[in-house]
């Protein structure tokens, strides 16, 4: 568990820098940035969508990550960490599955189509939001940690297999326009405002991811009073 | 969001003259819903953090003061 209150100039330092990239970001999807021809205006929610998949991944990924390392170290701070990084995706989760039906709704006339990207998405999503509730229900602290990385571990299979879907299955989904086809991509100015707002999605879930850690040290110090008051 | 549309039209007014298909600006509420989401359930999350975090400071504050107490 880290220690103490050095960190926070750098991390306020940091808050205000991503909040100031928040607001760039706003000004570069809904003015800076050119319209695309084929969809009109509908297709800036690309800007904000696909780097919130991304950062779901990323999420997801550090809950493997952590999950590993608690199995090996059993440090119950590696298992908050996986716990914190996944409640943290299921938000960019939700995102990209609120943002996606609003985004097909005007080009392909419907809300929602049961095709491998968009049910390996929704999967993922029940996936962890699985794991928060069996940690919720199961009762011993450490079983139960036990129990969610192993858990966590099984259920990042899916995220391979969302990034995948539309590659390996006919969908109504794009194509990939990242590492896809050697006809995909994206023009330079589309490309650069998608890496300013993938970057400063990566700024929002370290900051929240802060947040989050801040308050997991609290409940743990609680419990630890809790236990000590109980004692004497 | 009718005010953020007339923000976003004025700014952008001469874009949409120019490169963008007039058919297209129908798909701006759909537009600012996806935005709104995004902003509401980031902030949404913060404002839970941040409760939470007051109701175990809190919490602490008691147990502190049980523990004098004894």
């Amino acid at each position: 568990m880290p220690t103490d209150h050095s960190l926070t100039r750098w991390t306020n330092i940091f808050v205000y820098t991503t909040s100031i990239m928040m607001l760039v970001n706003l000004y570069n999807i809904f003015i800076a940035v050119p319209t695309e021809s084929s969809m009109g205006i509908i297709q800036r929610i690309f800007y904000f969508h696909l780097p919130s998949a991304f950062l779901a991944f990323l999420a997801f990924g550090v809950t493997f990550v952590y999950s590993i390392r608690y199995l090996i170290k059993r440090d119950m701070w590696l298992d908050r960490v996986a716990f914190c990084s996944a409640e943290i995706g299921i938000i960019f989760t939700t995102i990209v599955l609120v943002t996606g039906p609003i985004w097909a709704r005007p080009v392909w006339g419907v809300w929602w189509t049961w095709d491998a990207r968009l049910t390996s998405t929704l999967v993922l999503w029940f996936i962890y939001v699985g794991y928060m509730m069996l940690r919720a229900y199961t009762g011993e602290e450490q079983r139960g940690a036990r129990f969610a990385a192993v858990f966590a571990i099984v259920g990042f299979v899916d995220v391979p297999i969302v990034y995948l879907a539309n590659r390996l299955w006919r969908t109504l989904h794009p194509q990939p326009v990242i590492f896809g086809s050697p006809d995909s991509g994206m023009s330079p100015p589309i490309r650069n405002v998608f890496l300013f707002s993938l970057v400063t999605f990566l700024g929002i879930y370290l900051v929240l991811m802060f947040y989050r850690l801040r308050l997991e040290r609290v409940q743990m110090e609680l419990n630890e009073l809790k236990r000590e008051t109980a004692y004497s | 969001m009718k005010i953020l549309m007339t923000i976003f039209f004025s700014l952008n007014l001469a874009r949409f003259q120019t490169d963008a298909a007039p058919a297209s600006n129908k798909n701006l509420a759909f537009l600012f819903a996806g935005y709104a989401v995004v902003w509401l359930l980031i902030v949404g999350y913060l404002f839970s953090l941040s409760r939470r975090q007051k109701k175990l400071a809190q919490e602490m504050e008691m147990l502190k003061q049980m523990q004098k107490g004894r």
